[in-house]
């Protein structure tokens, strides 16, 4: 064993790191044909024929009446919770177990996040939780999807509509998934989504909103333009968040791939789950068998025969290239903030923190890197006992 | 795909170079999260312009919500009384109050001597434009600065690569901010650089941008995401490898347009011609026989960056409302051009500004 464990200084089991990424690829020549007419116009900014053929085309994806491009999920998140929060009112309620910079995004509103806790079954946010937050300076629900599966969606719009609060889905992690047979991208007054080069679609930076809220969608699109609508009214506050060509083209040149991604996405998860059957203590995190969805990511389950906390399972196997990464942590509520927070009763939050944690997974991982993952977590699950002497030895 | 290079392609590369590029960020599969062309630009634009810390954004506007975000401003920030919607918005995203300072009468950029009584105790930042050819004092304003201790930021969006008595922009204020927006002559479809000689604000500003390309993890109140793309940076370094020769093109243009309007009753060329930036025609519209307002979407239909400033200064908008509006002789009578506009289309706006004159 001495000689197989990176971290006791042998070699890794991957010479290039394998990660949590998607980083999908897309035909380098269906890239420039999306671009060719624009770079041909000399313009890559301002030319909104292909943004709004991309805005088109993801509306059709989800269903909605309308989408808007930005040049972010961050500022898309920032630009929709500022049209949509309820005036006079300070609150976003938000989960602790979430995106690490979500609390940031209510600094930037000059608003409060609220903590809420999640549910153990789907490790989303549910009516219950959010209703245990809702108070007089409740300005919006922020509902982010967790990484595999949705949170209870009728629930939570159940709750909007008995407490008029509007609703803000992030979708980042939930692109492709459907909710009673319905495409995400339609539920609440809006939904976010990103395409950073790590998510579903690979845009290199960006992230777009869609709503079938037309005087929302027309506000948005103002917002991302310095707040100016049609060249000449200002009718909102707003920030340079368009999204830019060469990102608009790549996200159409990703949606080109969608169904093999969904294929490919599919193989690894499956290859997983079939392998993960070795190993005792690992528990793989199933994608609803019946609902569409992406199987872009691989959530596991540290459960109590597993052998190692998560903090040592995580230096083991980065050691070996293996960039794998806990879930949401620390979660917000454990960050320390410069400005206000409220921290809400989070018992499943304070259970679930330190159990779970995402596997290798997109572009880069094929089927014989999963086998050679899944061999080394057999190999230090049934060799655990020697594998702690020898890192006690070391320090580790 | 063919190299093709008969594309038109205004202040971006050949497509052929534009092309190769691209290879390169498929060959690396890297393409954001400050990749390896970021890094590149960031120590090439530090070399070039002999500053300490060169920070790479998403976009100038975002790049300035960071800046305010990263000196840490609580109080009030004074900014021009005529300068873009952005300026005052950026100023409110990052969470304090702006308040409009006096500009001369003959420019658009701040007056020192008209803000010493307005930079009061509750001023703590002051941000100064520098657009269109128009340079504020800038030694003023440092030494103005220094005694009533207040931070300065310089947004030079246009003046990348100038100079300002034989020192490169830069290196002025706390902060300097260029614009990569493609209306400039580094085209980076929309980014930004951050100048600082600041180590410890360079730090907060790459930790506020995003974690990847932190170098050291310092405090900052919060993060955004200031991040500039792989494909930004590597069209940003395809402008910077032929700066000079589009440097030149481009004065060597704004001398021929200077030939054009000399002949050209009613109108002029405000103070730029040997600078590299964008720049502003004065209009005698009562000789020229027009009414900017009906010629507007014509100039605009031209080229998108031609600014009417009747639509550009802040103060037209609730609820930017400004104390009173400066006796400023050129803001109904110029237009702003880009420096990279072609010959054809200034001819154009030529003849539609001349259209009245028999």
């Amino acid at each position: 064993m001495k000689e197989k464990l990176a971290i006791l200084g042998n070699p890794p089991a991957f010479e290039k790191p394998r990660s949590t990424s998607n980083l999908i690829k897309p035909n380098i020549d269906s890239f420039l044909n999306y671009i060719k007419p624009s770079y041909s116009k000399g313009n890559l900014v301002e030319d909104n024929s292909l943004i709004q053929e991309l805005e088109n085309r993801l509306a059709l994806v989800h269903g909605s009446k309308y989408c808007i491009a930005v040049c972010n999920g961050l500022w898309g998140l920032v630009l929709a919770i500022n049209e949509l929060k309820l005036n006079n009112k300070t609150e976003i309620i938000m989960p602790s177990l979430t995106y690490r910079r979500m609390a940031d995004i209510a600094a930037w509103l000059k608003m409060t996040p609220h903590y809420c806790d999640v549910e153990i079954k789907t490790l989303g946010i549910s009516a219950k939780s959010v209703e245990n937050s809702i108070n007089e300076k409740t300005a919006l629900i922020l509902a982010p999807h967790p990484i595999v599966n949705l949170c209870d969606v009728d629930g939570l719009l159940n709750i909007s509509k008995k407490y008029k609060l509007p609703i803000l889905f992030d979708s980042v992690e939930a692109s492709y998934a459907c909710y009673n047979g319905k495409s995400i991208g339609t539920f609440g007054d809006a939904e976010v989504f990103s395409v950073h080069a790590s998510k579903f679609l690979n845009g290199f930076e960006g992230g777009y909103i869609t709503t079938n809220n037309f005087d929302l969608a027309r506000k948005l699109k103002a917002a991302r333009n310095f707040g100016i609508e049609n060249n000449q009214d200002l009718i909102t506050l707003g920030i340079n968040g368009k999204m830019i060509l060469p990102h608009a083209a790549m996200t159409m040149s990703s949606l080109d791939l969608l169904e093999t991604q969904i294929k490919k996405n599919k193989l690894r998860f499956y290859k997983y789950k079939e392998l993960l059957e070795k190993v005792e203590g690992i528990d793989l995190i199933e994608y609803d068998s019946v609902e569409r969805r992406s199987f872009k990511n691989i959530l596991v389950k540290l459960n109590s025969q597993w052998p190692y906390s998560r903090e040592v399972t995580l230096k083991i196997l980065q050691k070996e290239n293996m960039v794998v990464r806990p879930y949401y942590f620390p979660p917000l509520h454990k960050k320390e903030a410069v400005y206000p927070t409220i921290i809400g009763n989070l018992p499943n939050t304070e259970l679930l923190m330190n159990d779970y944690m995402l596997l290798p997974c997109g572009e880069f991982v094929d089927s014989d890197d999963i086998e050679i993952i899944v061999d080394f977590l057999v190999y230090i699950e049934s060799n655990s006992k020697e594998i702690k002497i020898e890192l006690a030895k070391n320090n580790n | 795909m063919k190299p093709n290079n008969s594309i038109k392609t205004n202040n971006l590369p050949p497509w052929d170079e534009f092309q190769k590029m691209v290879q390169g960020i498929w060959e690396r599969e890297y393409y954001t999260n400050h990749g390896p062309l970021v890094v590149d630009l960031e120590n090439r634009i530090e070399n070039l312009l002999g500053v300490k810390n060169a920070v790479c954004m998403t976009n100038s506007s975002i790049a300035l919500m960071i800046a305010i975000k990263a000196l840490d401003i609580n109080k009030k920030v004074l900014i021009p009384s005529f300068s873009h919607l952005n300026i005052a918005q950026s100023v409110e995203w990052a969470g304090v109050e702006a308040e409009f300072g006096s500009i001369k009468n003959d420019s658009f950029v701040i007056d020192p001597k008209g803000i010493q009584a307005e930079t009061n105790e509750n001023i703590e930042l002051v941000i100064a434009v520098n657009d269109f050819g128009m340079v504020s004092e800038i030694d003023e304003l440092e030494e103005l600065a220094r005694q009533k201790n207040f931070r300065l930021i310089f947004v030079s969006d246009s003046f990348f690569g100038e100079n300002y008595k034989e020192k490169k922009f830069g290196h002025f204020g706390d902060i300097e901010i260029f614009s990569f927006n493609e209306s400039q002559l580094i085209n980076g479809a929309d980014g930004a650089c951050i100048c600082t000689s600041d180590n410890l604000l360079a730090d907060k500003l790459r930790n506020i941008r995003s974690s990847y390309g932190a170098v050291k993890k310092v405090p900052i109140p919060y993060t955004g995401n200031g991040r500039m793309s792989e494909i930004q940076a590597g069209l940003s370094l395809l402008s910077l490898d032929n700066f000079e020769n589009k440097r030149n093109e481009v004065l060597k243009r704004k001398n021929e347009f200077n030939t054009i309007v000399e002949k050209t009753e009613g109108v002029s060329i405000y103070n730029s011609i040997n600078v590299c930036c964008n720049f502003i025609l004065v209009l005698n519209c009562v000789k020229l026989g027009i009414n900017l307002k009906d010629v507007t979407h014509k100039l605009k239909l031209i080229n998108k960056h031609i600014e009417l400033f009747k639509f550009y200064g802040v103060e037209i908008y609730s609820p930017y409302k400004r104390k009173s509006f400066p006796k400023n002789s050129l803001i109904d009578s110029s237009i702003g051009l880009p420096s990279n506009i072609t010959s054809e289309e200034f001819n154009e706006v030529v003849s539609i500004l001349t259209q009245n004159i028999k």
